[in-house]
């Protein structure tokens, strides 16, 4: 009778916590977007604006949260194994009922953290993958737009311009005006200045590029590496996921044989036939 | 606080300089050009004061092109004017582009205008 109670109750307590899962999911939530704000950033602040982002949202805090009872539930397990081991009789099975319940009950939480995590990550790619797409966008669209095309154009005809720069002072000087305009000097002086000020703001760490491995590469680059990252992330938390039906599957295993165990007995105990009267053994009394 | 301070600074700046006319130095080559061809093309000058007024305008051009072609606000946007400056450098940048060939600027505008002796000569006058 009690057996059956327990039994009942590993059943209503399996339940609650499934219905608990879906509730769960629903409440604890994370919603990137790919917004201009985040695409501005350099690439490599990107990805830390995604992870803090996440961090500080309901869902990773549940994960958080999940993690801590996922260590207790642990400790409870180890305890109760080491209880088992002085244990005899109807203590014995009451206990290992416990160590299923408080299996299951593990299993549940690292389910719900495991749906937690694959969740993330997959918005995490989405979010990757809208942020490389917008990238793209934006570098097309510069490519073939007409100021792009115009800047082109300015860029190419300073280059001529400067290949004739002193021709050009040269004749300046033919023609008797030796004297350099008030722009020539002007512009000569802050050159050298420009220069300097150009170096140090590619030397600027807030205006360096992302580096994979000690290599600088473009942030489109930096993401498709990203994304990279995910699906092995991905690929993992799928094979964590199969270790994890495992595990279900031999938690429902114990459960199964605990009952039929209480049913029917182990495998050691003989079964029992009732006393038959053969005829051979009374057939004395008849001769 | 600071860095919104930092921030509005920098705004200002931006709108100051998107507030300015883009193509102010590119309008002030067209008119300087317009007034060494003009000066070229004065019947009422006399050799040396022509030629003192074409220097005039030679030098200030020197400077004009160099700014035009160093201005990165004429090409922040793609308004036709700067386009048709950059499609036809040679007529654009006259002082540089006829530092190129070693011509004088007026005589390297005729060329590029296919403007030669015997097609002067030639042309009659009447309506169009």
């Amino acid at each position: 009778m009690t057996n059956r109670i327990i039994m009942s109750s590993l059943i209503l307590v399996l339940n609650f916590a499934c219905t608990h899962l879906v509730l769960a999911s629903q409440t604890q939530n994370w919603e990137p977007v790919a917004s201009d704000k985040l695409i501005k950033l350099p690439a490599n602040i990107i990805e830390k604006r995604i992870q803090q982002d996440f961090e500080a949202s309901p869902m990773a805090l549940h994960i958080v949260e999940l993690e801590q009872q996922m260590q207790n539930k642990l400790s409870q397990l180890k305890s109760l194994r080491e209880l088992m081991t002085d244990s005899k009789g109807d203590d014995l099975i009451n206990q290992r009922f416990e160590l299923v319940q408080q299996k299951s009950a593990y299993l549940d939480l690292m389910q719900e953290a495991q749906s937690l995590r694959q969740n993330a990550l997959g918005k995490k790619q989405n979010l990757y993958e809208a942020i490389l797409g917008k990238l793209r966008n934006k570098n097309g669209r510069v490519s073939q737009g007409e100021v792009f095309q115009l800047k082109q154009k300015q860029a190419e005809a300073r280059q001529r311009m400067q290949k004739v720069l002193a021709q050009v002072d040269n004749s300046l000087m033919h023609t008797g005006l030796d004297q350099r305009s008030p722009y020539a000097d002007e512009f000569a002086l802050n050159l050298a200045k420009v220069e300097e000020l150009k170096n140090a703001i590619s030397k600027h760490k807030a205006n360096a590029s992302p580096t994979l491995g000690n290599v600088e590469v473009s942030s489109e680059e930096y993401v498709r590496q990203l994304l990279m990252e995910a699906s092995t992330e991905q690929s993992l938390l799928d094979q964590e996921a199969l270790m994890f039906s495992y595990m279900a599957k031999l938690v429902a295993l114990d459960a199964q044989s605990l009952e039929y165990e209480i049913s029917y007995g182990d495998e050691n105990t003989a079964l029992t036939k009732s006393n038959r009267t053969k005829p051979a053994e009374v057939a004395e009394f008849f001769l | 606080m600071k860095t919104t301070l930092i921030f509005a600074t920098i705004s200002t700046l931006i709108s100051l300089q998107v507030s300015a006319n883009s193509l102010f130095s590119l309008e002030n080559l067209e008119r300087e050009r317009a007034a060494l061809l003009s000066a070229q093309l004065d019947n009422s000058l006399d050799v040396s004061r022509r030629q003192q007024k074409v220097q005039n305008i030679y030098r200030r051009l020197v400077d004009i092109e160099r700014m035009v072609l160093r201005d990165d606000r004429v090409t922040a946007s793609s308004s036709q004017l700067a386009q048709n400056a950059f499609n036809k450098y040679e007529l654009t940048f006259l002082v540089h582009s006829s530092a190129e060939q070693s011509l004088p600027p007026f005589a390297h505008w005729m060329s590029e205008l296919d403007l030669t002796s015997d097609s002067i000569l030639s042309a009659k006058t009447g309506h169009r």
